[in-house]
């Protein structure tokens, strides 16, 4: 029952896609506005498919149906509610299913939004490649990634989820919010091909996708943000990023897509950088395939080694159509993209973008070399490498100060020239507030060069962006957060929290292993210091259910208690630790227990302290709030204005005038955003 | 029309230099020496554990993280430096790759180089293209004024 | 006008974005390529480090039985990494049992046992329970482990009587698997002389 009803969904979404990908061809091709329209009849009958999948699989994990296979080795009787609910996204089949949900959701999202302008040869084409992508996903769970396959002697249970993904409640919300940024930047993907077809390179699709952009960037980065949250909790290092290849899978769309944000700008403002925002958007959607590719293939050495499937060559098979379309699509009509305007001075907005857009560009390079090195080494010269941590630390640190200076550089820059006497004036302040966080520091005790000058530079650029916020506040009040340049400093505050918390957790990490004992002996305190955290211990715990069997130690944590546990689930071959973090503004305390107690009262345990943590978490918040922000249109922009900049490709257009006397500032120019040509 | 209500000299900016330098060279300079075990996490977070994927030893509970760590303070206490320790580690365990920090000579050299050079190339092909950043190009012509001119006399008599 | 020299420019630029795509494109083609031709990075993990080598040394405790010496050996050894924790381990207990006594009998071959991590207690009311009368010995604080290269257990190795280590096996074992490797083994190296001293450590 379940697998019909389920296979039936997929049968339905595949031809549905198909089906509009036909439809669609045909009415391009022949001028028929009847034929385009019904894009969302199919639209809507891709996403009946792929909820009509979806259900069918929930019910079955929720009616424990071990008739079906994923079922069967993914699900158990045991298993709580929420994380039989999550063990739909917790295994390759069930991902493809929720990916498809996504993807058929943003579909019918776009032929809402952009229901009256259907038949709109741009708008046909980037539906016509969203039901492309969506055949490509359907077809995935007809053939290698089939959810719905049963057994004919279906087992009385399962062994449940993977340990790691059913002992914190993060993981039940981390895949979600990936996918929707993954699968978000198929929008300005489709986009950017119907562009790249219909070659109306000048238009304001940039603008309309920009809002899409946003939305999938904001999800990516909290899905990032929840992924290092759930590692810092339960894997118990004090780590929260460790450059995984799984990680680097999903870092990788996100600095593109970063990347984007930022000169799209220039775009819209001064017409230039086409090419290369194109090439970014797709850049970025070809990434998330590539990393879905890394994620599910295992051909790298990954922690997260879910893999071995058929799927890899069909994944990796897709990235290479999308590399040659888009190359060909971009060499293709590479001279209609070039732009008449020219960067004035590198001391300009434009030229802190470009700027930005190469460390980005940098930064994306370094990662995939990184994660792809250990493969090329060993197919060019036989020889095997690990790329780790430290190398994508000491590589990428760089990046980052680099990063840092910008952010604090480029918000008080103005478009096509900057003085130096206008810079001085402008960088005054949020200097000294650079200085005032150094001092501050040294002053309570962090030491070193590379952690130092990240908080210096973190304060310089928390002072630009408080600048920006302060001086539109103050011209129009509350309204003045809003709008993309104010959200962008809300969201340029996340990441220095985000920089700053990583700076110091990394260089100020105090680490200790020690054996306790309830009653002290020589050798084996009953209480330890670590940074100033008193701990005792207090005795053990045990405790035993159908879906797994844990014992703990009870520790006294500066007066409050807290339980690191060890797990075991009934058909797993390993121990899962499972740790607890005191969490302060300042520091956390992350305790996890590395022997099972013993009968004589002692246990062996680690703690970790870590300053600012927290700050990495409330960080992220803060980035996804600002995005928020900066999606509202600022107060004097009408969001679909053609933009200024639109400049035909046919001949140069007299713009602005370049005189630096009449260039707007930005700070009486709170939102910097066109509103037509000086009209 | 938009020009700063107050000049900004130099002067307040070598102060802040003083005081950024001053300063940073201090907590450069200030630093305590590593602690043993400060050293031990250091050398443990560059070495891969040998019964994991891609985990470093120090962030992996295996019984073969624990004997590398146990191994990694012996040696500290007997007085090896850092990079001797890697090697020893390595050596033990001929064609495991434990370290995780890939040597800059030979072919994995190219994976540190590869990034500087494409970013020095970037940077020198940009600057190549914009070549004519200098505000002597953008040199506001006669013909530019008039044409704005024009545009805006034309918009205020829209108005 | 300004820029007059971007005004000439699209004429004789114009190839630089078509070069450029296709020089990306080639590249990630390439990458593409590389990619495909790569096994899975698990069959790459299992290549062992101690396979075709002198066995190191059992050098933990004893848990049950005696103190273990490889270099006193003169049988086939099956050196067997558990956890009474691992479930995988306790489904293989029953076949090292049958393994084990059937060899006893004809002194063909013996096992041992090493803890990967748990306590003493456990593996002790675990053999008292489940029966095996082998030598189990811990894991010398992980060393062990780390010299035969152990990943996730179950493991189990085959010793030959020369001290080398000749198989490994990742997971379940079967006695059947055992036997048939010993059997091979016994059949080729009657036609040539095994080297080794077998002295163990």
């Amino acid at each position: 029952m379940n697998a019909a009803l389920g296979s039936f969904g997929v049968v339905l979404g595949f031809v549905g896609s198909l089906g509009a990908i036909v439809t669609l061809a045909i009415g391009l091709r022949g001028n028929r506005p009847d034929l385009l329209r019904m894009a969302r009849t199919y639209a809507f009958m891709v996403l009946g498919g792929a909820v009509v999948s979806f259900a069918a699989m929930e019910r079955a994990l929720i009616t424990r149906d071990f008739s079906l296979k994923y079922v069967a080795t993914n699900g158990s009787s045991a298993t709580p509610a929420l994380y039989n609910f999550a063990t739909l996204w917790g295994a390759l089949e069930g991902s493809i299913l929720l990916w498809s949900l996504i993807l058929a959701g943003f579909t019918v999202a776009v032929v809402l939004k952009f229901r009256a302008r259907l038949t709109d040869p741009l708008v046909a084409w980037a539906m016509l490649t969203m039901f492309v992508v969506c055949t490509f996903f359907f077809g995935l769970m007809l053939g290698p990634t089939n959810p719905f396959h049963t057994l004919a002697n279906p087992p009385l249970d399962g062994p449940g989820p993977n340990p790691l993904l059913q002992n914190h409640p993060l993981m039940a919300i981390h895949p979600p919010m990936l996918y929707l940024g993954y699968v978000g930047f198929t929008v300005p993907f489709a986009f950017a091909i119907a562009a790249l077809v219909t070659g109306r390179l000048g238009e304001g699709w940039l603008v309309e996708t920009r809002r899409w952009t946003l939305f999938a960037w904001t999800f990516l980065t909290i899905g990032i943000i929840l992924g290092a949250w759930w590692s810092h909790e339960v894997l118990g290092w004090g780590g929260y990023w460790a450059w995984d290849p799984v990680e680097n899978a999903s870092f990788l769309p996100w600095i593109t897509g970063t990347a984007f944000i930022h000169s799209v700008m220039v775009q819209e403002r001064r017409g230039m950088l086409r090419v290369w925002n194109l090439s970014l958007l797709c850049a970025t959607f070809a990434l998330t395939i590539l990393g879905t590719f890394l994620t599910r293939s295992g051909v790298l050495d990954s922690v997260h080694a879910f893999s071995d499937s058929t799927v890899g060559p069909l994944l990796l098979g897709f990235f290479a159509v999308i590399v040659v379309v888009t190359v060909g699509l971009v060499g293709w009509r590479g001279d209609r993209l070039r732009s008449p305007a020219r960067i004035d001075s590198p001391a300009s907005r434009e030229g802190a973008f470009l700027l930005n857009n190469v460390v980005f560009a940098a930064f994306a390079f370094v990662v995939l070399l990184g994660t792809v090195f250990p493969l090329i080494s060993e197919a060019l010269s036989s020889q095997r490498v690990t790329v780790g941590v430290p190398y994508f630390e000491r590589m990428t640190m760089p990046i980052g100060l680099t990063l840092l200076f910008l952010m604090a550089i480029a918000p008080v820059l103005p478009w096509r020239k900057a003085s130096a006497e206008t810079l001085r004036t402008r960088l005054l302040w949020p200097g000294w507030i650079g200085t005032a966080v150094l001092v501050f520091s040294l002053l309570v005790g962090a030491r070193g060069f590379a952690p130092l000058l990240a908080f210096f530079l973190a304060g310089f650029a928390g002072g630009s962006a408080l600048r920006q916020l302060a001086l539109a506040t103050r011209r129009q009040g509350i309204r003045g957060l809003f709008g993309r340049t104010n959200g962008g400093m809300i969201v340029h505050i996340g990441v220095l929290m985000v920089a700053v918390a990583f700076a110091s957790s990394h260089a100020y990490q105090t680490e200790r292993e020690a054996r306790l004992c309830i009653d002290a002996k020589a050798g084996c305190p009953s209480t330890i210091t670590v940074s100033g955290h008193r701990l005792t211990y207090l005795g053990a715990t045990a405790d035993v259910d159908a879906a797994r069997r844990e014992v703990g130690a009870k520790l006294r944590v500066d007066g409050q208690v807290y339980i690191p546990k060890i797990q075991r689930f009934p058909n797993g071959n390993q121990e899962i630790g499972k740790p607890t973090v005191r969490n302060r503004a300042t520091d956390s305390v992350l305790i996890a227990m590395l022997d099972a107690p013993t009968k004589s009262g002692s246990v062996r345990i680690r703690v970790i302290v870590q300053p600012m943590i927290v700050w990495l978490w409330t960080g992220g918040a803060v980035m996804a709030f600002g995005s928020l922000l900066a999606a509202f249109p600022g107060s004097r922009r009408r969001p679909t204005d053609p933009v200024s900049a639109s400049v035909e490709a046919s001949g140069p257009a007299p713009e602005r005038e370049p005189d630096p006397d009449r260039d707007p500032d930005p700070s009486s120019d709170p939102d910097p955003v066109p509103v037509g040509v000086d009209a | 029309m938009s020009a700063a209500t107050r000049k900004v000299g130099w002067l307040p900016w070598a102060a802040m230099a003083v005081v950024v330098i001053g300063a940073l060279a201090f907590g450069t300079f200030a630093q305590h020496s590593l602690t043993p075990s400060e050293r031990a996490q250091h050398v443990a977070d560059t070495i891969r554990c040998p019964s994991c994927k891609s985990q470093a030893v120090s962030s992996s509970d295996t019984p073969a993280s624990q004997a590398v760590r146990v191994l990694i303070r012996e040696r500290i206490a007997a007085g090896d430096s850092d990079e001797e320790i890697r090697d020893f580690v390595d050596s033990r365990y001929p064609g495991q790759h434990l370290l995780l920090d890939p040597s800059g000579s030979g072919f994995s050299g190219l994976v540190w180089a590869l990034p500087v050079v494409v970013v020095v190339v970037a940077i020198a092909g940009l600057t190549f293209r914009f070549r004519d950043w200098r505000p002597g190009a953008l040199a506001v012509t006669d013909d530019d004024r008039s044409l704005v001119a024009d545009a805006l006399a034309a918009e205020d008599a829209r108005r | 006008m300004t820029a007059t020299s971007a005004a000439s420019g699209p004429p004789v630029r114009s190839r630089s974005v078509q070069f450029a795509a296709i020089a990306v494109g080639i590249v990630l083609l390439l990458l593409v390529a590389l990619l495909i031709t790569r096994k899975n990075s698990d069959d790459r993990a299992t290549e062992s480090p101690v396979v075709g080598k002198q066995a190191p040394a059992l050098a933990g405790k004893a848990v049950i039985g005696q103190p273990f010496d490889i270099g006193t050996n003169d049988r086939w050894l099956v050196v067997n990494f558990f956890a009474t924790w691992c479930a995988p381990c306790v489904n293989e207990h029953p076949e090292l049992r049958a393994f084990s006594a059937e060899h006893a009998k004809d002194g063909k071959a013996r096992v041992v046992s090493v803890v990967y991590k748990q306590a003493t207690a456990e593996v002790r009311k675990f053999f008292e329970q489940r029966g095996g009368d082998w030598n189990v010995v811990d894991s010398a604080n992980g060393r062990t482990s780390l010299d035969w290269g152990v990943a996730q257990i179950p493991e189990t190795f085959l010793v030959a009587p020369s001290g080398i280590v000749v198989e490994r096996f990742t997971g379940e074992i079967t006695r059947r698997q055992l036997d048939d490797a010993i059997d091979s083994y016994e059949t080729s190296s009657s036609l040539t002389t095994t080297s080794g001293t077998g002295t163990g450590s």
